[in-house]
């Protein structure tokens, strides 16, 4: 007997019928998994295409549409213990690279951190800017903004992902502060220019999930072979199909994946997914090939197995389409400078993304 | 005419014996005793063959990996089954088949290999059937043993040899009553022990007819908002009488988790069902 899958769940009800000769068993698909959350902060180390924006210098660190990456700050440690020290922004760091908009203090109540680079190694201590010292500094008609002195660090405890040993007293070192928390309107997720397809695999393989303890992703569900393919990446051939384009965006807050993937990637670019026999996700690339040939002749060899009892549906049909779409503007950090009040918003990214349609 | 009709087969996993990882969906985790699953079925089939997917290879031809221990088995001793020193290493010179056997070497009657253990029922039909050679003066027993639910031993199948040729035998017969677990152990049936080899080791167990096909399958996608509703599935499982009296409505749960008020342990578990469109 050879034996495939053919269907991977969960049991929902187990009921004995009336006869009490049977067992009913009833069994849903895990579909369910899909529905955990996403974009809930940092994504995994692996993403090279998102990134939350730096609050300390305020712009991105990875590159994002026409933004370019706003670098990093010199600072110097001085330890107050083998676990904790004072963080201090080398003498001469301009102030608009620490400057306080107030979309940046509305996130002051949060704990940060800070992405240091000491002797070539990288990272991350936490700290609460709360308690950060702060000064004041004024460009425009003697109206002060605040601006960050130092910020206090702690080292995480060994292991932990992202450790790195307290630098030593006096060490020189660059830094840039950030947030690991699930993105705002103020403080999204940015996520630059990828193929649909891999957004989508590396939300199913858990990379802007939660990640487990030691910093590795908890892939959702396991991913299907695209068919005809058994090596390498899964969703290779859709993947290397430049014909979908990219997806660009700036993520406001966190979400469900299935809800999510279905309205912000498949609607937009045509692609469907379920669950196999298996457990694993099948992808549906739904677009309709631009081939007009109708030669040949359909043999046998044409023919394919329809997934067994799966069922398309529409409840109507499409008959136009009203989008709404918005408007990315990039804001330069000069301008806080010539903000006649000192409260106006800055967002940490530089992005300002408005409703432009439908009026 | 042959009517044709496709064979089914059903496991269901305790939470626990999923890998946590789950890189293969519902491989159990590594290392441990494959005795929270329960499987039925619509056909017999080996417990050995095709089961690698499920994760639950016996390893019976001592083939799928060249490390020790044998993948799917463990010395009596390290299980705290038997007292002494037992030493499990692949024979490659004088193996059965394949490129490796397994060799025994142990200082005690009974030492030996023994597989995870596997859920069973009382009036189940098993076969077991291994080829087994030895050393001068000792006797090699590949015994499928029936253990009840404190996985205490209650009698075994027993094919044997105990000449220095490779022999192949076979026993087949019905699990005892109060039986919940089977499990495989190769061993050195001698007092003071002994050198035993065994491969081709198979395990068939008789599994019908305690499942009927799957029916109510649902699942659709939308084209439209491309939303995905959850797939369901509908089964039925036989709870099959197999003595006078007694409880005939529970004994499907209770084979699986050891009392009959385990209803609501048995939702949310994972579950596989497999199809088999070969006949076989």
């Amino acid at each position: 007997v050879t034996w495939s899958s053919f269907f991977t769940g969960r049991s929902f009800d187990l009921g004995l019928t009336p006869d009490r000769i049977w067992m009913e068993l009833q069994l849903r698909d895990l579909s369910d998994d899909l529905k955990r959350k996403v974009f809930v902060g940092q994504p995994h180390t692996s993403i090279t295409y998102a990134s939350m924006p730096s609050l300390v210098p305020l712009g991105v660190q990875k590159a994002w549409g026409n933004f370019t990456v706003v670098g990093v700050v010199g600072g110097v440690v001085h330890r107050l213990s083998t676990t904790k020290a004072r963080l201090d922004f080398s003498a001469g760091t301009d102030f608009i690279k620490r400057v306080i908009p107030s979309n940046v203090r509305a996130l002051m109540n949060e704990t940060w951190q800070v992405i240091l680079t000491s002797g070539g190694n990288t990272g991350i201590f936490p700290t609460r800017p709360v308690k950060a010292p702060t000064g004041k500094v004024s460009w425009h008609d003697n109206q002060p903004i605040d601006y960050f002195l130092s910020f206090e660090i702690d080292e995480l405890p060994v292991g932990s992902p992202g450790y790195l040993a307290m630098p030593a007293d006096l060490a020189v070192v660059q830094f840039y502060v950030t947030r690991d928390l699930p993105p705002t309107a103020d403080s999204p997720l940015l996520i630059g220019d990828v193929h649909p397809v891999q957004l989508l695999a590396d939300l199913i393989d858990g990379k802007f999930s939660l990640l487990k303890s030691d910093g590795s992703a908890r892939a959702m569900a396991p991913r299907a072979n695209s068919p005809g393919w058994s090596t390498g990446d899964p969703w290779k051939p859709l993947i290397d199909d430049t014909s979908f384009g990219y997806f660009r965006g700036a993520i406001p807050e966190s979400a469900r994946a299935n809800d999510w993937i279905e309205k912000a990637l498949c609607q937009i670019y045509q692609l469907a997914y379920r669950l196999n026999g298996a457990g694993q996700v099948e992808l549906i690339d739904l677009r309709r090939s631009a081939s007009t040939s109708s030669g040949g002749t359909i043999t046998d060899t044409h023919l394919a197995e329809l997934a067994p009892t799966w069922k398309v549906s529409r409840e109507s049909a499409m008959t136009g389409a009203e989008v709404t779409y918005y408007v990315d503007e990039a804001v330069s950090l000069e301008s806080v400078k010539t903000l006649p009040d000192p409260t106006v918003p800055f967002p940490p990214g530089g992005v300002r993304t408005t409703k432009a349609g439908p009026s | 005419v042959t009517v044709f009709r496709p064979a089914y087969r059903l496991t269901m996993y305790a939470p626990r014996s999923v890998d946590a990882t789950e890189a293969t969906i519902l491989s159990p985790i590594a290392g441990a005793a494959h005795d929270d699953f329960f499987r039925v079925s619509t056909c017999d089939f080996d417990l050995q063959a095709n089961d690698a997917a499920a994760g639950l290879s016996v390893n019976g031809d001592f083939e799928s990996v060249s490390t020790l221990p044998p993948l799917g088995y463990l010395d009596d001793v390290t299980l705290g089954a038997g007292a002494g020193t037992t030493t499990l290493s692949y024979e490659t010179a004088t193996q059965y088949a394949g490129v490796r056997s397994l060799k025994i070497v142990t200082d005690h009657q009974f030492g030996g290999a023994l597989s995870p253990l596997w859920p069973a029922v009382p009036g189940q039909v098993f076969t077991i059937s291994a080829a087994m050679k030895t050393a001068a003066g000792v006797q090699a027993d590949a015994q499928l043993m029936f253990l009840d639910a404190n996985k205490s031993y209650i009698s075994g199948l027993q094919p044997t040899n105990s000449s220095g040729s490779w022999v192949v035998a076979s026993v087949t017969d019905a699990a005892p009553a109060n039986t919940a677990f089977v499990r495989v152990s190769l061993q050195c049936n001698a007092v003071g022990g002994g050198t035993v080899y065994f491969d081709a080791v198979r395990v068939r167990a008789n599994y019908r007819p305690y499942l009927d096909l799957p029916r109510g399958r649902q699942g659709s996608i939308d084209p439209l908002s491309k939303k995905l509703t959850q797939g369901a599935l509908s089964m039925r499982v036989m709870d099959k009488r197999t003595t006078v009296g007694g409880s005939n409505a529970n004994r499907w749960v209770t084979a699986f988790l050891g009392d009959a008020n385990g209803k609501q342990r048995l939702i949310g578990c994972k579950v596989l069902l497999e199809e088999s469109l070969d006949g076989g």
